[in-house]
This record gives C-alpha cells, structure tokens and sequence, in this order.
C-alpha cells in the first residue's frame, strides 16, 4: 500500500491534471453502477463491510440543507440560489457545489434526517454520540467505539484522531478509557504539536536525554518498574518512536506535491482534508475533521456561500484522491451536522434551527453514491419520507465498520450502552 | 457496628486541651492506635516510616498542591524541631498555596466550568470565586454544601448558585449529581427506571427531586420588566426595521446573563407519562420525600430547597460525613478506605478499615467540619507518615490497604503547578490581570442600576444615526460594535482590556498564563498542558485522569514550556548560567526537582557525564532527562 502511494506522489503533473479533467468531466459517466449490485442487494445477501476507515467531517453550527444539499427549485424561499445538475441523475445540489456536483456519483445524500436536539451543544452530542446529553454519563464518540472494539491498525500512530477540533466538542472517549480519546490536531499545517525536537537538541542530545530518563528509572528500578506502570513506559517508548518513526510524515501536509495542495485548495477545512487523507493511508482509523461556522442567523446565503467553498473544494479533491488511490471502497466518509436551518428567513436575512430536517451525507466504504434518500415537503420544513433519526445515521457508519450495532456494553457503573444508540443501520444505502 | 463516640469523648477529655491543633494530634493518636490493630489484623508489619525528604514532597504537593522550592527543602531539613512535620503542615494549611490545590480537586468534583457561556453568563465565574473564598476563609463543610443547595440569586449575588447553572436547565440531572456528590449515592439509573441493582426505584429518584424541582435556574428575559420597557420604547423609536433588529440582539446579548437566577418557584413535578411501575400512576403528581432517613418538614417559612439541605447536611444522615471524610483521606492516603468514592451501597459498604471509617465519620461532626483539621489529623498519621509500597500503584476504584500505600501519578494541577515553582520566584503570590467578564458584570448592573430606557434608546439611536452603515451591512460586526460602545458607555473598555492584557503580555518577564493552574481558565484550549496531562474537561464529576498518553510524553520532552522556559529561563537555569563550576549545582538539581540531594550513586553517575570544561548544554540536559523520568511525575 505505501510503496504504491509513494509512486502516486511522484506523478507527474501532467499527468495529474490529464487524469482530473477526466474525473472531473466525468458527468454522468458514473450512473453505469454495475449491475450486479443491484442483484445482490434484491437478493438480500448479507453484507460485509468493506470500510476500514472513517472520515467524518463534522460541520457545526447547522448546515442550511436548503441551500445545500436539499434544494427546493424554484421556491420562493430558496432565495438566489440555484440549483445545478451533478454527476448523478436525478441528483440536484446548489451552486454553491460546482465541484462536488462533478463527484455526486460517489455520494448518497441523506435528505431525511431527524434531531430531537435544536440547540448547538446538545444537538452537536447527539449527533456524535447518539446518546441525549446527561449530566451523569458522558458517552464515547465513534471514533472511540472503533478504537475500543476494534484497536488500532498502525502501532505508532493513535486510531482516532480530530483535526481542528477540541475535546470541547463531544464524541471523544466518554466513559471509555481515555486512551481512546482523539488526538487533537489544531492547525493541520502545523500537524502534531511537540512531535519534533527544538532544533538546538542535536540528535545526541536527546538520546542522553532519554538514557538519562531511563537510568534514573532504572535505579529505582522496584518503585517504577512494575505492571501498573507500564502505560507510562509504553507511552514515552511510542512517542520517541513516532519521533523518529516515518509515520510521522503523515502529519506533514507540506511533502505533498503543489498539485495536491491546489487540489484541497488553501483554505484550513482543506489542509485538513489533506491531513486526512495522509493519516487514512497511514491506517489511522477515525479521522474527524471539523468545519464550524455554520450557525447562519444572519445573512445566510452570504455566509453559506463564503462557507461552501472549502467544503466544495476539500470534500470533493477527498473524493477524487482517494478514489485515485484505491482508498476510496475502505473509507467511508460522512458529512455530518447537528441541524438544518429553517425555510424562513429572519428579519435579519438569516436561517434559524431546524432540527425537523436536515442533509448529511455519506460516501464511500460501499455506499452507493448517486443517490438520494428520504424527501421533504416542498419548504423542506418536514420529512415527508424514511424519516432517519440521528441514531441510524451513526449505526449506519457503525454498520460500514463492522461494528457491532446491537450488542450491549456495560459501563463501569454498569450502564448499558450501544455503539449508536438504539439506531438502525440504513442498509438500504449499501 | 458500634458506635465509638463514647470512646472518642474520653480521649478527648482527657487531654487538657486548649488549641485545635492539639486537639488534633490527640485524635490522630486514636487514628494511629487502628492502624496499628489494623496491622495486626491483616498479619503485617507496619511498614517504616518515610524520610524527611519524601515526607516533604509528599506533603506539599498534597496540601499546597506543588512541590518545594530549593529554599523550602533546604529549611525543612536544616531545621532540628522534632515536631517540625506537624508545624510544616500548619504552615502549609494555613498558606494560600492550601486554597489553590482544594480548588483544583472541588473545582472537578463540582464542575467549574470557567471558560465558555457558563462561565461568563452562567456565572460559574462568581462560582470559582466563591469556592476560592470559601477555602480561604476555611468554611465549615456543612455550611459550603448549605449554601450551594439552598442557593438563590443572580451568579454576581451569590456565587453559590453556580452549583445549580452547571446543571442550568437540568433538575433531574442536578438532583442524581447532588446526591452522587455529597452523598456518595448514584442514583441517576433511576432516572429512567428502577435501580437495576441497588434498592433505588424510579420513584425514589421522583420524590427526591421533588425537592429540587421547584428551584429554576432560569428567567424569561421578556417577562423582565426593565426589559420589557426598554423594547416598548425602542419600538416607538425612530429606528428602521433592520437596525430595530440589530438592537434587539445587542439587547440579548447583552441581557444575558440576567437570564441566569436561582429562583423558587411553584412548579411541580409529576411522573414521566411513560412511567411503567405499578407503585403509582404514569403522569402523576409527586410529592417530595426522602429515601432514608428522617423526613425533614416543609412549611410555608421553609422552602422544600431548605428541607432537603436539611435532611442531606444533617448529623443524622448516616452518608454526609462518612462521604466527606472517606473523599479527604482518599485525596491524602492515594485511596478511599471504601471505593469507589462516590458510589457507597446503600448498605453494608466495605471499608477496608470499618472502625476507622466510623471513626472519621463521627469525628467530622465534632470538629465543626473543619477540612483543614480534618487534613491536619490525617496528615500527621502514621498512615500518613508511612512509606509508599513499591508495587502500590493508585487506581480509581480500588480501596487503600494497610502497610500498602500506593505511588501516584501528579495530577495535571500539580504537574504543572510544579513546573511552575522550578520556573518563577513568585508562584504563589502572581495573581491573574484584569478580568473580562467580571468587568461585563459590572456594565449590565451599571446599566440597570444607572440609565433608563428612554436614555439607552436614545443613546442607541443616536449612535446608529452616527454609524448608518452598522444597521445595514454586517450584523455580526454590527452587533459587536455596539456592545462594546455601550459597555463602554457603562465603565467596561472591553476593548481597552484586551490591549492592556496584550500589552503586559510583552512587559513581563513570563506571559501571563505562567501562573497556578487554579488561576487558568478551565477547561483550557485544546493541547494546553493541563488538558494534555488529564484536567477534567469538566463535564462529569472527578472527571480528571491521570492517564499516560503519547502527547505527555512529547511536551516532556519536546515542549518549548520545558526547553525554552525552564532550561533556559527557571532559577535553576540562572544559576548554571551564573557559574557552571558551582560544586553545588548538582544538589541543587535534584533539590529543585526531586526535593532531595542526590544518592552517592546518582553523584558518580552525573559526575562521570560532567566534561571537565562544562557547558549550559550538560546542565540542560541533566534537568530534561530527570523531568522526563518518572521520579519527577510520581508521588511516593
């Protein structure tokens, strides 16, 4: 896998951009969906996950699925914003996509989604956890789950990792052990904070350093030498060797080649599409990648225009890479948000919360892209059509992992928790 | 069991006693007299006494939450008092070091949240202030949880109500929180159904939030009578309809936290309509009453909020003291004698010293609930006094064993608190610049206390007129500008503030955030130290950790905190720096860091690392290497 990733860095340009305007003018080329798979999927034959890895990009402050990825032509409420034609039939996004739109073969919209949550904080934990906030428990995030049930794939670099989010922002490890928190990545340029020695600190240097550190363990060898201690040898003998591990390169988006930031494009949201993309092919497992802004009361076709751009570019090269690379049937990539935003504008020109409705979307990992599931009515105020809960959103994820979404887990407490609540996976979308 | 107060009583008196901290040493006598039954009991030696040195360490990261400076060590050790651990325990209580380390551990078990809209609005600023003067002024335990559960106000009235905005909204959810925190109940399965193990039932759970329930931790702004006036008047103003908009969101905005009040009302509880026990019916109202216990009387003078803090803070209720007392010696001794700390059976708990559980229990009461003394008992222990076992290592959960005192890892609080001390003279005495949000309070009381409304709207509109483009173009910005024009207006240079904190920033030696962690804002920004290390996000009760992580290792050893600051800017540093000869740089290495000189051992080993011509960079790296060896982050 690596040797056939270096080998696709060394592309040449020429190349390169010989291949994107093919991907890229590929409208409609990719509603020929094999047949076969329908075949399979009217026979229900059972389903074996295909996706190892997740890229969950989480867009907090409540995506105006109007003037998104649920477009309602033609309306009066839609405001200025057109609607374009994508790669998929049938399949309509705003203009504000014109990249994505060349990619909606590979993407299913899910235009059903249904929160009981209409205010940032706890709709933001139910969307991550699938559980109602509570002060008593807090519950682990996806990204936890994977690493809990299923560890890590790469023994130097940690399975769950957030980029240009917090452990503000739920979903981390809840009540599991927090060694299956996320690592937090700030800045994506800057990728992984204190991963590299001052530069005065020759390679000497730090060597005496750690021989130090170890001798004067040593010497107390019976105080500091025992089970119960071993995670904190085992985490420094990581960390010096993912200092000098070649894992470590993943973080460094800069090694990339011009065209691949240009690519991503140079906004923060698309470095950190980059970021993920390296971690992916590093077998990280959970990438999490925020994109907030999203909390449009004012001046929403203004701000969701300024906000799109990122997202358009960022998700779209992600599509375009990692198919190219062959990633793209292992890593299932979610779009994800805590609401939509109401047809009716404000006195400020702005959308409010809408937790009644709103889009995510899913890609890859086996999903059928080029399709769109669930309807709402003709403001896109109310789910007409397979309303689907918060819940089955993340079982459905859950589900493109192999993870477990019925079996009971026990708190410490001895709580009883699922990997997705009491969420159903929508099948139907595999 | 029995009750062993009769005992305890003639101890007592048979001492002529006229200070607390002889009282004190006579109960720790009791104590040391069941330690070593307990010895005999589980067929071990009572294991040796620590030295001087690890004592010293010990006892000042417990109490003053840091470890000793070079100075402090050398004095300790110099001084040839033999009572001069106990007086070096008076001195630590008694030093403001004492109120930033039982902040940290009550900020985590209460939730301070001082960053973000809770602690801004939701007051859990003045809740941090509060809890800080509560410890400076040593208040009795009984009258802390007193005022935290009988509570009423704005945050800037009383800073109490804290406890109650950290659940803003949430009354069940504040009532399993009270109950798990002073009582050391869990309750919150009951919530939503009957205990599945515990005697708890769904029911249960109802009632005991009756209590509560009536206590709201919020008001309707628009129902507020200055805020109702202010938007009439607006409203007749000569204001067009978009700046019209734009001022009522700088009112909001600006109104906010008088939304958060602490207020009795009516309001009463009824069962969930999907209540599935036969014991009552689904919908229901509820009538408050306590699971154990003696029923405490509500009346009409007597708020149910005052009956409950009653009935839980009372001698009577067998859980208040024996909670407290089993979290203060767990914070001292590694471990509670009876784990986990905040989740006691109802009945029949294990204790792994049951006299001695009873012991402190009935202790608390007698010494009014004064945690300083209760520290002060423990403290001078023999179980306290005894070394660490080797293979001991703390782990939430598991109950303290006699002769086995486990090692512990630094808190976050600590560890950095520690790096601190090795880095500024003055660690306890730098105090935080100018506060942001205490200053906002003060403009909103100016506002309602000094101008009415006609005044403010014609303000407002007189500074749209002067600013056209605001109402027109960007709200956001819009809105700002006109907060900080009218906080400005009230006294409060927001603005002002900000400059001057970034001006300080560049005057000072070390940026302002180089001081005690209690004194940061919580939970901080994600990669800080402190988060790095395990402080609680505070989200959950005692939800720090002190888990290894990768990214602890990577700031030990790669951080310009250690490398730029402490290598090169600490008191230590200065002295490698002022002479690299100093035959006692060594001692002081070790002293500063490990709070002890070095073995005869570890002296030949550095020795032999000195070249004969030695530079900054040896020094360096000596300090690095036993900062990032366990012996520094470990309490024995």
């Amino acid at each position: 896998m690596i040797e056939s990733l270096k080998r696709a860095d060394e592309i040449s340009r020429r190349k390169f951009v010989g291949y994107l305007a093919k991907s890229c003018l590929g409208v409609g080329l990719a509603s020929t969906i094999n047949p076969f798979q329908k075949i399979f999927a009217a026979q229900d034959i059972p389903y074996r996950p295909k996706a190892r890895n997740v890229i969950y990009i989480y867009l907090s402050g409540g995506l105006s699925h109007i003037d998104s990825f649920d477009t309602k032509p033609g309306q009066e409420i839609q405001g200025p914003v057109e609607s374009i034609k994508t790669s998929a039939d049938d399949l309509m996004v705003s203009q504000y996509f014109p990249n994505l739109a060349k990619q909606m073969d590979k993407v299913a919209v899910v235009r059903s989604m249904f929160s009981n949550q209409g205010a940032h904080a706890p709709g933001t934990y139910y969307m991550h956890t699938s559980y109602p906030e509570r002060g008593t428990i807090k519950h682990p995030g996806l990204g936890a789950w994977v690493s809990n049930i299923q560890g890590n794939t790469n023994s130097t670099l940690p399975g769950n990792i957030r980029i240009n989010g917090g452990s503000n922002m739920p979903g981390c490890a809840g009540y599991l052990d927090s060694k299956h928190n996320p690592l937090f990545i700030g800045n994506p340029s800057k990728g992984l904070q204190n991963s590299k020695s001052p530069k005065a600190i020759t390679e000497e240097r730090l060597k005496n350093r750690i021989e130090i550190a170890n001798w004067m363990d040593h010497n107390h060898h019976d105080k500091y030498d025992h089970k119960e201690l071993k995670a904190y040898t085992e985490a420094y003998q990581s960390a010096v060797k993912l200092m000098s591990s070649e894992d470590l390169k993943a973080f460094d988006i800069d090694s990339e080649p011009p065209v691949m930031h240009e690519l991503y494009g140079d906004s923060k949201f698309g470095k950190g599409c980059l970021l993920a993309r390296r971690l992916i092919e590093n077998d990280v497992r959970f990438v999490e990648i925020v994109h907030g802004g999203w909390d449009t009361h004012n001046d929403n076709f203004d701000r969701v225009e300024e906000l799109s751009e990122p997202l358009d570019i960022g998700l779209s090269a992600l599509l375009i890479d990692l198919e190219r690379r062959g990633l793209l049937d292992q890593t299932l990539i979610a779009v994800g948000t805590e609401f939509g935003r109401s047809s009716k504008l404000n006195a400020t020109g702005g959308r409010n919360h809408h937790p009644q409705a709103f889009s995510c979307l899913l890609a890859g990992g086996g999903i059928q892209g080029g399709q769109a599931y669930g309807k709402t009515d003709e403001y896109g105020a109310n789910i007409t059509e397979n309303r689907v809960n918060v819940p089955d959103y993340n079982a459905t994820i859950a589900y493109a992992l192999g993870l477990p979404t019925d079996k009971v887990f026990y708190s410490p407490e001895g709580r009883p928790f699922q990997v997705a609540g009491s969420g159903q996976p929508l099948k139907v979308l595999f | 069991m029995n009750s062993i107060l009769p005992f305890l009583l003639i101890v007592l008196l048979s001492f002529s006693l006229t200070f607390a901290s002889e009282e004190d040493l006579a109960i720790t006598e009791v104590l040391d007299s069941m330690s070593s039954k307990a010895y005999k009991n589980y067929g071990i030696k009572p294991p040796p006494k620590t030295t001087d040195y690890t004592f010293l360490r010990r006892v000042y990261l417990d109490i003053a939450g840091r470890i000793p400076t070079e100075a402090e060590v050398r004095s300790f050790v110099n001084s040839n008092q033999s009572n001069k651990r106990s007086l070096l325990i008076d001195h630590l209580l008694d030093s403001p070091s004492y109120v930033s380390n039982y902040y940290n551990k009550w900020a985590d078990i209460l939730r301070i949240r001082t960053t973000g809209r809770i602690s801004q609005n939701g007051g859990n600023y003045h809740f941090s202030k509060w809890l800080k003067e509560a410890l400076q002024s040593n208040m009795p335990y009984n009258d802390m949880v007193w005022e935290m559960v009988t509570s009423e106000g704005h945050p800037w009235e009383n800073g109490a109500t804290g406890f109650f905005f950290r659940d803003f909204g949430m009354p069940l959810d504040h009532m399993a929180n009270t109950m798990q925190v002073f009582l050391g109940t869990q309750i919150a399965c009951a919530q939503c159904h009957n205990h599945p193990y515990e005697k708890w039932t769904q029911k249960d759970f109802y009632e005991l939030s009756a209590f509560t329930f009536g206590t709201k931790t919020g008001i309707n702004l628009f129902k507020d009578d200055y805020y109702k006036s202010l938007r009439n008047e607006m409203r007749k103003s000569s204001l067009n309809d978009k700046q019209k908009q734009v001022w009522n969101q700088t009112m909001r905005q600006l109104f906010d936290p008088l939304r958060y009040k602490v207020e009795e009302t009516s309001s009463s509880l009824k069962l969930p309509s999907n209540y599935a026990y036969k014991d009552a019916k689904a919908d229901s109202l509820v009538q408050a009453h306590v699971p154990f216990g003696e029923m405490p009387e509500i009346t009409e003078k007597k708020t149910p909020a005052v009956a409950f803090a009653e009935w839980m803070t009372s001698t009577k209720n067998p859980r208040f003291s024996l909670m407290a007392t089993n979290r203060v010696f767990s914070w001292m001794m590694g471990s509670g004698l009876i784990e986990p700390v905040d989740n006691i059976p109802p009945e029949d708990y294990e204790s792994s010293m049951p006299e001695l559980s009873k012991f402190l229990e009935e202790v608390f009461p007698l010494i009014d609930y004064d945690l300083k003394r209760l520290i002060r008992i423990l403290a001078n222990s023999e179980l306290y006094n005894s070394q660490s076992h080797p293979k001991q290592m703390a782990t939430k959960g598991k109950p303290f064993i006699p002769g086995k005192r486990s090692i512990r890892r630094m808190s976050a609080e600590q560890a950095w608190d520690s790096l601190m001390t090795i880095l500024r003279e003055d660690i306890d005495l730098v105090q935080p610049g100018p506060n942001r949000t205490e200053l906002q309070y003060e403009a909103v009381l100016a506002l309602v206390e000094n101008y009415n409304p006609t005044q403010l709207v014609d303000q407002a509109v007189e500074f749209f007129d002067e600013n056209k483009e605001i109402g027109d173009n960007k709200q956001k910005q819009g809105i700002r500008k006109i907060y900080f024009n009218l906080t400005k207006e009230f006294g409060v240079d927001i603005n002002g503030i900000r400059k001057e904190l970034k001006r300080r920033t560049k005057v000072e030696s070390f940026p302002p955030n180089f001081i005690r962690a209690s004194e940061l804002p919580s939970p901080p920004q994600a990669g800080h130290f402190l988060e790095t290390f395990g402080q609680s996000d505070r989200d959950l009760i005692e939800n720090s950790n002190q888990s290894a992580s990768i990214p602890q290792a990577l700031e030990l050893l790669n951080s310009s905190l250690i490398n730029y600051r402490i290598l090169h800017q600490s008191k230590l540093a200065k002295k490698w720096k002022s002479n690299l000869y100093d035959p006692g740089l060594m001692d002081s290495i070790f002293i500063t860091l490990l709070s002890r000189i070095p073995t005869s051992e570890e002296m030949a080993y550095f020795n032999q690392m000195l070249p004969s011509i030695p530079n900054n960079s040896i020094f360096e790296d000596i300090t690095s290497g036993i900062i990032n060896s366990k012996t520094f982050l470990f309490i024995e």
